[in-house]
């Protein structure tokens, strides 16, 4: 019985994909609108591989976003190459340009990040927010000299020549939100993320049973910043510049809580997460300007208090009929 | 290389450095007993910045301000350790992961809460005391001019600093919540009640860290949302380069990072006065991270 | 049998979610455009939506209406200056509408109606929300936020979709160096801030040591640099140069160097926090400055709140004053066209729509900028955003803001020039350039630099 409803937890993730794509060619929404949800979901979804599945919370994860603006956005501004490319191929280009960025990132992740990964629990977590400061300062440091007369105070603008149509970058967000969460869903079925679960359940026992945990999470780490580096690359690209504020701790934040209130752990949880995240965002910007932050804030004590399993893992204690929701929702 | 700059530049990064060491302390605290990192710390400086603006306001005295912060910080406290701690860390004695998590993110909602309520409440406009002085306004100290407020406030810092060690170090009560920071199990064996020390230590931690908001907003000579901002992070370094739950190390973490800030800022300025806060500020953290990876314990911690 | 059902419950799921998200994205679609129309303070009137006029216009066709959509910052860095660029923007609405009686397009009345969003002073949420305005408002043309950095996010949204934006506090000159085709300028380019504070320096005192401490953001840098530039031209002497990190507040060591360099003028600054601590902590640490000439803060009334006697002397270079002299008069022996309600009108109706609080510069650039564009729109003849910008190049008038007339290839404004005010007793008076001032500027500032 069990076995034919695993496949519940894909149905969903395809649906909302397809959702995205009708809403897409029919036009139900902006582009903006489809990216920005796209956005939420891969930041989360990008976290979700080193603190769902490994259990290291990493708070200064905005690191990799504004690394991979960043990068991206140099890249575009100096190189003609790259200027051309990313306008090639209905968002290929840019997907590809932003792979690059995400490397960066990712490069960061396997070095700086892998020391840092000695460290657990708060100690990791602190240690994440100072790498954050560390290249955000060193950033506005830098990016200044290399241009003097335009990129005051670490701002960058892309100028009118090195501008892409939205419909490109919605392409390659497209192709990299399915690519992440593939690769969520990769994770949570393979071995790989059977070790990871292992880490975050008991590391010391983890390394006694055998799993590689040094390697993994440092493989983990890496993917989380690759894909958060592409998304900073592409939320970059569509915003028309990079400046210090992608580097900002409530990024992290929004990611953490993105996948807290979701459910940890889960391929399903940092998407659903994300949606209500999103229409919340947007609901109290709307409804309670001014004090939206401070409503948010006090739901997310709430969420911490009382429901520490998120959405996905309260929906996982219970059963409906003679089916237990945790056999099929991933 | 023009070192009498330098030197000016150093010496006023250990103005700040003092300040920074006490608005540590609270932080050193909490996380040293109650191992849960208060990530609105921040916030919580300023509370005490806005409390002191608001009774200087009233009664035309920093001091009343300065000491309506402390007693209020004490109150939150109080409160947010049984609105929020208590149900995390009260009763547990060995703290997990999961917990850990679980204390952060409840004191990042905290954080999120409060910084968007002061921009409701007060919008972004400076406050401060205004002109007001202790009866003059600078003083020369050799060839450098300083604030008598920024004079104060270093003072009064250092002073209530040692006042707080001489309490764990003199006091019995001092000397239970250190018990409780070194072993909670064994301390609870020897008649000492974990609880009620933990959330004597929240009511403490937080209430010298409001109090340390007087002393930034001397030293700034005005509060805004963003000064939590700056401080917080800067928190986070002296507190795991001093040692966590040490409050001389929180001084003089606060110290090396001033100083460390002062004379970076210096010898880049030289170089490129561009480039001379970002890089700065950049050592400082980097400094957080090889701590954290060479010495996790810090200067003045012990071993775990 | 098993697979059939274990199939027909996942094709099931997969609807229905799909039914859910397509109705969630449509509801998002519905409310969200008016809605999101960020609440305006209470103290906001409702934005001028219909005119109550139309029996004076006598219009039989129904009245069209041109959207003018923009961010504006209620919260964060910029409140103060972004609440009054909104009133200001209301206030010129509001002469349009009522006043002027709409806009003469191509034979067709058109009224103008805003729609905004509150930035909060984060240059993340712009290009969102600049996104929005285009696509889900279908405004017709965009101003600009306030500040230059926010005008940059903004900048590139604007030229990907052709639409004009026109900018009122991007004072930056290097947002007009990009190759954008679609933002223009109404305030008078960064480079140009602190000139005329140099030029009256220079005149009063070729030997003046001068100490340039500025914020290093876009803006600031770009004053500076303009302000160097004209002290060189001019002999003058710069004897301390240091950017400072955006918004600081401790300026000690700063203020040291600056001294032990010898320093007896002061200029640069930034935006209001940094500014107003800048000159508290020069006063309190007893520099001796002959003149101290700092960017925006000391515009805002709360600067006079804040530090009480020590503004006293404090120069400020101003995209305009409430006593500026521009009038239909000045127009006609310029040989310029006048455009505009009158510096009084302006001044009354800025009151009403705020509540009774005086218009400053930041107010009145971005009534300008309304202005201005009307008048391009009028131009052109047409709300194609292609013609208006063309039409754009042909304006050249003289408003209460001053002159507005912009380069034609670059959109950076070339009409406006600015005036130098100083707090004189309390009061805040032109003193340069002479054939605007309304008093002489007092050199060396007496409570300043004999103390």
């Amino acid at each position: 019985m069990l076995k034919e409803f695993r496949s519940v937890t894909l149905g969903i993730i395809i649906a909302i994909i397809v959702a995205i794509l009708v809403a897409r060619v029919l036009h139900l929404t902006t582009l903006d609108t489809l990216m920005t949800i796209m956005y939420f979901m891969g930041i989360a979804l990008s976290l979700n591989i080193i603190m769902g599945f490994a259990g290291y919370v990493s708070f200064g994860h905005a690191v990799f976003l504004g690394l991979g603006g960043y990068v991206y956005i140099l890249l575009v501004y100096f190189l003609e190459p790259l200027n051309q490319l990313q306008r090639a191929g209905f968002g290929i280009g840019a997907l590809l340009v932003s792979v690059i960025a995400g490397l960066a990132a990712a490069a960061l992740a396997a070095t700086v990040g892998a020391a840092v990964l000695r460290l657990r629990g708060a100690f990791f977590a602190i240690a994440t927010i100072g790498l954050d400061f560390t290249i955000l300062y060193l950033m506005k440091a830098i990016v200044p000299e290399l241009n003097p007369d335009q990129f005051f105070g670490g701002q960058v603008i892309l100028p009118a020549d090195r501008i892409v149509d939205k419909e490109t970058i919605f392409n390659a967000f497209f192709i990299a939100t399915v690519v992440l969460i593939a690769v969520n869903y990769y994770i949570r079925k393979s071995p790989f993320g059977m070790g990871l679960t292992a880490i975050k359940e008991d590391e010391d026992a983890a390394e006694v049973l055998g799993v590689p945990t040094t390697l993994f999470k440092i493989l983990a780490f890496s993917l989380a910043a690759f894909f958060t580096g592409m998304i900073g690359a592409l939320f970059s690209l569509n915003g028309g510049g990079v400046d210090e504020t992608l580097f900002g701790l409530n990024h992290s934040i929004d990611m953490i809580v993105m996948i807290v209130i979701g459910g940890l752990g889960t391929v399903l949880g940092p998407i659903i997460g994300s949606l209500i995240y999103y229409e919340l965002y947007d609901l109290l910007l709307v409804h309670y300007p001014g004090v939206n932050l401070i409503i948010l804030g006090v739901i997310v004590a709430i969420m911490v208090l009382f429901f520490p399993e998120g959405l996905i893992g309260i929906l996982r204690r219970y059963k409906i009929g003679n089916v237990r929701l945790r056999d099929i929702l991933e | 290389m023009d070192i009498s700059l330098l030197i000016i530049s150093s010496i006023y990064g250990l103005f700040w450095g003092a300040i920074l060491g006490f608005a540590a302390v609270g932080l050193t605290l909490l996380w040293g007993v109650m191992k849960v990192v208060n990530l609105a710390q921040g916030e919580m400086i300023i509370l005490g910045s806005y409390v002191a603006v608001i009774i200087f306001a009233m009664v035309y005295n920093p001091f009343a301000g300065a000491i309506v912060a402390l007693l209020l910080g004490l109150f939150a406290g109080f409160l947010v350790y049984w609105a929020l701690l208590h149900k995390l860390v009260g009763k547990v004695e060995k703290i997990t992961l999961k917990i850990e998590m679980s204390t952060l993110l409840a004191m990042f909602s905290l954080s999120i809460a409060l910084m968007n309520f002061y921009y409701f409440i007060f919008g972004d406009e400076p406050r401060g005391f205004g002109l007001w002085n202790i009866g003059i306004s600078n003083i020369k100290l050799g060839a450098m001019t300083v604030r008598t407020n920024v004079l104060l406030a270093d003072v009064l810092s250092i002073v209530s600093i040692v006042v707080v060690y001489l309490f764990l170090e003199r006091t019995i009560l001092g000397k239970s919540i250190r018990a409780v920071m070194q072993d909670a199990q064994a301390a609870s064996l020897v008649g000492i009640d974990p609880v009620k020390i933990k959330m004597l230590t929240a009511v403490l931690g937080i209430g010298l860290t409001t109090f340390s908001g007087f002393m930034v907003l001397l030293y700034e000579s005005a509060v805004t949302p963003d000064i939590a901002h700056k401080y917080a992070p800067l928190s986070f370094v002296i507190v795991v380069l001093g040692g966590l739950g040490s409050v001389i190390g929180a001084l003089i973490g606060g110290l090396i990072i001033g100083l460390v800030y002062g004379l970076s800022k210096g010898i880049v300025t030289f170089y490129n006065a561009k480039m001379s806060d970002p890089v700065a500020l950049a050592v400082v953290f980097v400094i957080l991270i090889v701590i954290l990876l060479v010495k996790p314990e810090g200067l003045f911690g012990r071993k775990r | 049998m098993r697979r059939g059902v274990s199939k027909g419950v996942t094709i099931g799921v997969i609807v229905v979610v799909i039914l859910v998200v397509a109705a969630a994205l449509l509801m998002m679609q519905g409310p969200t455009p008016t809605e999101t129309k960020t609440a305006p303070p209470a103290t906001t009137p409702k934005p001028v939506t219909t005119p109550k006029t139309k029996t004076t216009t006598k219009v039989e066709k129904p009245i069209d209406k041109i959207v003018i959509g923009f961010t504006t910052s209620l919260k964060g860095k910029y409140t103060h200056q972004g609440q009054r660029a909104l009133y200001g923007i209301q206030a010129m609405v509001k002469w349009i509408n009522e006043k002027k009686g709409g806009l003469n397009v191509g034979g067709k009345k058109y009224f103008i109606e805003i729609k905004y969003y509150d930035d909060e002073s984060s240059s993340q949420r712009v290009p969102e929300l600049y996104s929005k305005l285009i696509k889900e408002d279908k405004v017709n043309f965009l101003i600009a936020p306030y500040s230059s950095g926010l005008t940059k996010a903004a900048a590139p949204i604007a030229e990907q979709n052709k639409i004009v934006m026109v900018s009122h506090g991007g004072a930056s000159d290097s947002i007009f160096q990009q190759g954008y085709k679609y933002v223009v300028q109404t305030l008078s380019p960064a480079s140009t801030y602190l000139k005329s504070v140099v030029d009256l320096i220079a005149e009063k005192d070729p030997n003046a040591k001068i100490a340039l401490i500025y914020e290093n953001t876009a803006f600031a840098a770009t004053v500076a640099k303009g302000a160097k530039e004209e002290a060189q031209k001019k002999g003058l002497q710069i004897v301390y140069e240091k950017p400072y990190e955006k918004a600081a507040t401790e300026f000690g060591s700063i203020i040291n160097e600056a001294m032990a360099a010898g320093a007896d003028v002061l200029i640069g600054g930034g935006h209001f926090v940094d500014g107003v601590a800048l000159v508290q902590q020069a006063w309190e640490l007893g520099w001796k400055l002959k003149a101290i000439g700092i960017l925006v803060a000391p515009a805002l009334p709360e600067f006079k709140e804040q530090l009480g006697d020590a503004t006293n002397g404090v120069m400020y270079p101003s995209q305009w004053e409430p006593t500026v002299k521009y009038t239909p008069e000045v127009a006609k022996k310029l040989g310029i066209e006048w455009c505009g309600p009158t510096n009084e009108e302006f001044i009354r109706i800025y009151k009403e729509v705020s509540g009774g609080q005086e218009p400053n510069y930041h107010a009145a650039e971005a009534a300008a900028a309304v202005l201005h564009l009307a008048k391009a729109i009028e131009v052109a003849g047409s709300i194609d955003s292609k013609a208006v910008r063309e039409a754009f190049n042909k304006v050249d008038i003289l408003t209460f803001f001053g002159r507005l007339k912009i380069d034609p290839k670059t959109g950076l404004q070339i009409g406006h020039s600015m005036v130098v005010v100083q707090w004189q007793a309390g009061e805040k008076k032109i003193v340069y350039p002479a054939s605007a001032a309304e008093a002489e500027p007092i050199y060396p500032a007496k409570n300043w630099y004999e103390r």
